[in-house]
């Protein structure tokens, strides 16, 4: 149910993003969602691609630092109050929220994919499939982007 | 180059009689015996009333026996005349210091005498900042003090309204990545305390990207001094 993010460290200066995409564009890595981090000094970029395996030894191999993080894809419904029924879900379970992200938009469903990070993503999976809210897994979510 | 404190000091004075050679030695001879070192001082001063050579060796350390510094020994070479040089070089040991740098343009103030320019830079990698003296390997045994760290790290120096400002780069490892702000917040944080507790004195540390620092021993790469006035000072008055 968990599906395996590829996290970049990128210093906050021009370029720095093109250099991280020219590495997996060469590679004929397909990117299906990404976020990207900001402070002042240095960005974050979280990725989600088809082979993270390949992905993760392309970039290595170019000298970028990667970290491979588990993350959970959520499917909300696409209607005012969609998330905020996951968010009680969570907020009930006292699960905290690392960070989150949206994921890009597949084809037309009625139903809106979210990307979360928690401290633990066992649980998390556990607290979810309990309350009925539909995880993800990474088969179906590529299936679902290049159907 | 450093000078332990278990090891006699070789320096070895040389130029011309009427230089000041001897007096040189004398200064540095009392110079080492108030620091309550053992000192032995030798001169050799045969025509130098008639502008002959004159060289004078200074040895200093806990225990010093003879008072020549042995051929090819000397630790550092102070030569007052040009000419002075060549027959005098054989005596610094390899990875010696040579210490010579001479005007022999008219001072302003109207002395013709050469004179010695003023001392450019140290021989060694001490940095003097906000009057701390700070050697870079404390800086790098502060960050390899942080778990999962790599000795790949850069010193910038700013000056910001007469105030000496450190910069330390530090390279992120694959080891202490976060894929949270946070986490690397944490990091920063960690690496900032460590150095300012072993310097005493409050960096900003920024991390880079791994590979994206210069690699190479010694001074030139792993400090960048960017304070005005600090590097090269103009030649004044004697």
């Amino acid at each position: 149910m968990k599906i395996h993010q590829l996290s970049l460290f990128l210093e906050n200066h021009p370029g720095r993003l093109k250099a991280a995409c020219k590495v997996l564009g060469d590679a004929g890595i397909d990117i299906v969602t990404l976020a990207l981090a900001d402070t002042e000094q240095f960005g974050i970029l979280r990725l989600i691609v088809a082979d993270w395996q390949r992905a993760r030894s392309a970039l290595e191999a170019a000298g970028t630092v990667v970290n491979v993080t588990e993350v959970i894809a959520i499917e909300v419904g696409d209607h005012p109050g969609g998330l905020l029924a996951v968010l009680d879900v969570l907020d009930g379970a006292g699960l905290a929220i690392e960070y989150m992200y949206a994921f890009a938009a597949g084809p037309q469903t009625q139903k809106a994919t979210l990307v979360f990070r928690f401290e633990d993503p066992d649980a998390a999976v556990r607290v979810l499939a309990r309350h009925g809210v539909n995880v993800v897994g990474s088969a179906a979510l590529l299936q679902r982007v290049e159907p | 180059m450093t000078t332990h404190a278990d090891k006699v000091t070789n320096i070895v004075v040389a130029g011309l009689g009427g230089q000041g050679v001897i007096t040189a030695s004398d200064i540095l001879a009392d110079a080492a015996f108030h620091t309550g070192l053992d000192v032995k001082k030798s001169e050799i001063h045969g025509v130098s009333q008639r502008g002959g050579s004159v060289t004078s060796d200074v040895r200093f350390g806990p225990r010093v026996l003879s008072p020549m510094v042995p051929p090819g020994k000397g630790d550092f070479l102070v030569v007052l005349a040009s000419d002075q040089v060549e027959n005098n070089r054989q005596r610094l040991r390899p990875r010696g210091v040579l210490i010579t740098a001479l005007v022999s343009a008219p001072c302003p103030c109207g002395r013709t005498l050469r004179r010695m320019r003023r001392v450019a830079r140290r021989s060694d990698d001490m940095l003097i900042i906000r009057g701390v003296n700070v050697f870079p390997s404390q800086v790098e045994a502060a960050i390899l003090g942080v778990e999962g760290m790599l000795p790949h790290y850069q010193i910038v120096l700013t000056r910001d309204q007469g105030l000496d400002q450190i910069e330390v780069r530090v390279e992120i490892t694959p080891a202490v990545f976060s894929d949270t702000v946070r986490g690397l917040e944490d990091l920063r944080v960690r690496l900032a305390s460590a150095i300012e507790h072993t310097l005493g004195l409050r960096v900003v540390v920024y991390l880079v990207e791994s590979r994206s620092l210069e690699r190479s021993e010694g001074k030139a790469s792993r400090v960048l001094d960017r304070r005005e006035g600090v590097a090269s000072p103009e030649v004044s008055h004697p």
